[in-house]
Parts: C-alpha cells; sequence; structure tokens
C-alpha cells in the first residue's frame, strides 16, 4: 500500500476491486480519446476519473491540488492496479482488442462483466463488482471457453459441419477456435540435435566482448 | 479617478510563480508536446558532451526551449508565463509588450524552478501525451 498527497490530504492507495478496476480501465480508454483530441477538459476529467477509483478524493481538491501530486498519485494508482502476471491469462494476451460492437456505450464494460459473470455463477452485481480483477478475468476466460466448446458441440451435431466427397463420405470441418485458444502459453520446448561439426570453431567472442571463452573444436 | 492597471503576478513585479495545477499543468503539456523529443535530444547531447547530468545541461535544455519557441511560436513564451504564474494572458501580454526578451525568459526559468521541466515531460509522456521520457535523454 502507498501513501499519496493530493490537496494537502494523504490518501492510502490500496488496489481496487473489480467496479474500481473497470472504472478506471474506462477512463484511461476515454483518457486516449481525449489525448488525441488534445482537450484540456476532458484529460482532467479522465484523470479525476482514474484516481476517483481507487481513492476518495474530491473534484474540488483534485482541481486546486498542485499538478505534481496529482502526477504521482496517478502514478502509484495504475502500479497498484496492476494485474499480478496478467500474462498468465490468454484471453489477455491474445484476445481481441479494440473491437468495437456498434450497440457499444461508455460504460457498457462494466455491464457486460456483471452480466457474464451473473448469467454464469448466479451473483448479484455487487459481489461481482468486489472480486479482485484477476480471478473474475480467469472465470470470464473459463466462461468463454464453456460456450466456445457448447458451440463445437452443436456446430458437430448439425450437417453443415461435414462436407461430402462423391462417394458420400463425410470429412467433419471443425469449428474455428478464436486466436487465445490456439496459441499455448508455455509451449513444449522442441530439443534440436547440432552435430558437433556444425558447431562454431575458435574463440567465442562472449557479450561483454571477452574473447576468452574456448568454443569445443569440431570435427 | 484613475485606476491601477492590473500588474500580472510574474518575478519581475514581485510576485513568484507557483506550482500549477492539473488544468494548467495539461496544457502546458500541449504547448510543450512539439518540442519535447528536441528538448530531450538537448538535454542527451549535453550529458553526453559534459559526461554527467549537471545544471549546465538544463541550462542548455532552457536556452535551447527558448530558442524554439522564438522560432516556432513567440506567443508561446508569454502562454508559460501566464500558467506558472497564475495570471490571464491579456495581462502578461501588455505587460511584456514593452520589455526585452530577457525578462520574458527569466520569468519562464523561475516558473520552471518550481514546476520542474523533467517532471512535466514524463508526466506527459504517462498521460501519452509526448513520446520521450526525460529519462531517456
Amino acid at each position: 500500500m502507498k501513501t499519496v498527497h493530493v490537496g494537502g490530504r494523504d490518501y492510502e492507495v490500496s488496489r481496487a476491486r473489480l467496479g474500481g478496476y473497470l472504472a478506471q480501465q474506462c477512463a484511461e480508454a476515454r483518457l486516449e480519446d481525449a489525448v488525441s483530441r488534445t482537450e484540456t477538459d476532458a484529460v482532467c476529467g479522465m484523470l479525476f476519473s482514474i484516481l476517483a477509483s481507487t481513492i476518495p478524493v474530491t473534484r474540488e481538491s483534485f482541481d486546486s491540488a498542485p499538478w505534481q501530486g496529482i502526477a504521482e498519485a496517478i502514478s502509484a494508482v495504475r502500479a497498484v492496479n496492476r494485474i499480478p502476471d496478467s500474462n498468465r491469462f490468454s484471453i489477455l494476451r491474445f484476445g481481441q482488442k479494440g473491437h468495437v460492437v456498434p450497440w457499444d456505450y461508455p460504460d457498457r464494460a462494466r455491464i457486460l462483466w456483471v452480466h457474464q459473470l451473473g448469467r454464469a455463477y448466479g451473483w448479484t452485481a455487487e459481489e461481482i463488482l468486489n472480486l479482485w480483477p484477476e480471478d473474475a478475468i480467469g472465470l470470464l476466460q473459463e466462461i468463454v471457453a464453456d460456450e466456445q466448446f457448447d458451440r463445437e458441440f452443436s456446430h458437430s451435431l448439425s450437417e453443415l459441419s461435414y462436407t461430402w466427397n462423391k462417394q458420400g463420405q463425410g470429412k467433419y470441418r471443425p469449428l474455428d477456435r478464436p486466436g487465445w485458444m490456439r496459441v499455448h502459453l508455455n509451449p513444449k520446448q522442441v530439443v534440436t540435435r547440432l552435430r558437433k561439426v556444425g558447431l562454431p570453431v575458435g574463440v567465442v567472442i562472449t557479450g561483454d566482448g571477452h574473447g576468452d571463452e574456448q568454443a569445443p573444436t569440431g570435427n | 479617478m484613475e485606476t491601477s492597471r492590473p500588474q500580472p503576478a510574474t518575478n519581475k513585479a514581485g510576485a513568484k510563480p507557483k506550482p500549477m495545477n492539473i488544468r494548467e499543468a495539461v496544457d502546458m503539456m500541449f504547448l510543450l508536446a512539439p518540442v519535447m523529443p528536441l528538448l530531450v535530444g538537448a538535454f542527451k547531447e549535453r550529458v553526453a558532451e559534459r559526461g554527467t547530468k549537471t545544471t549546465t545541461a538544463a541550462t542548455a535544455v532552457l536556452s535551447r526551449l527558448m530558442a524554439l519557441i522564438q522560432e516556432r511560436d513567440p506567443r508561446v513564451a508569454l502562454q508559460l508565463v501566464a500558467l506558472m504564474y497564475h495570471t490571464p494572458l491579456a495581462v502578461v501580454a501588455s505587460y511584456y509588450s514593452g520589455q526585452g526578451a530577457g525578462m520574458l525568459m527569466g520569468a519562464i526559468i523561475e516558473g520552471f524552478s518550481v514546476n520542474s521541466l523533467p517532471e512535466l515531460v514524463d508526466t506527459a509522456h504517462a498521460l501519452g501525451i509526448s513520446l520521450v521520457r526525460w529519462s531517456d535523454g
């Protein structure tokens, strides 16, 4: 936990739960838009939203506080709310990003998470928004994977999933999986064997510029 | 009856610059964003010449900033003073209209003493306003 100083008051920055995390992510996306349009008011509004997602700062003290304190607080909020080991979630690493549906609106992410997790587990919005973000991501990944398996099962029952040749033999065409389900996070290491004659001969120059390592001699 | 003319809160008028609020700081980041890579480049060059990060490098950067402002848009200098001294632009413009560029530069340098330029560049980078960080220099 880190303490930041904004507008003459100290605030302890602690990790936001899913609700605060989603509010911060939404504000970060809108901050990017505001910066690209060089709109100072909108940028300040989004910076306030990012801070307010984690610490109970008022708009008045935010507007009048020295900018250095706010910059430090924003940096602390971002650091504290970073998802630990986010690389372990395939859906985060390889999932489709930046895809905007026609019925999108600014707060849709929060509603979508509540909808998906509530439908799968029967939890209330309050319970869902109180989850740790990494737990919610893990659960969502399993929900989306389950939905894909269900679709694959329904697809396999359909005649459309088979192509037929002239002999009347059917060949199953599996349903495409999304990219994040196809990539292995920890691919099996392939052992490649080299013949001794293929190894370099002579002095090997190491990274620090010294040529004191003797390479295995060939032949 | 003669009314007293409003004086800008510049160092030359006796007032001290203050840390900006976030709105003023974001305005300044947008103003300086086009020249930030050049400023960081100037700092990098100077550090490479001297071999160490010294106050001379900071002075070189501020001189470069003033040169860039003069070259691109001299009004930016007035805007910087207005932001760092919490003074309306019109007041600053009328105050400095008959003064030399040296006074304006002095006011800007003093303003940066409480609104650190390296921190401004780094914050601009963190907010996505600038592509460069001061630490890149």
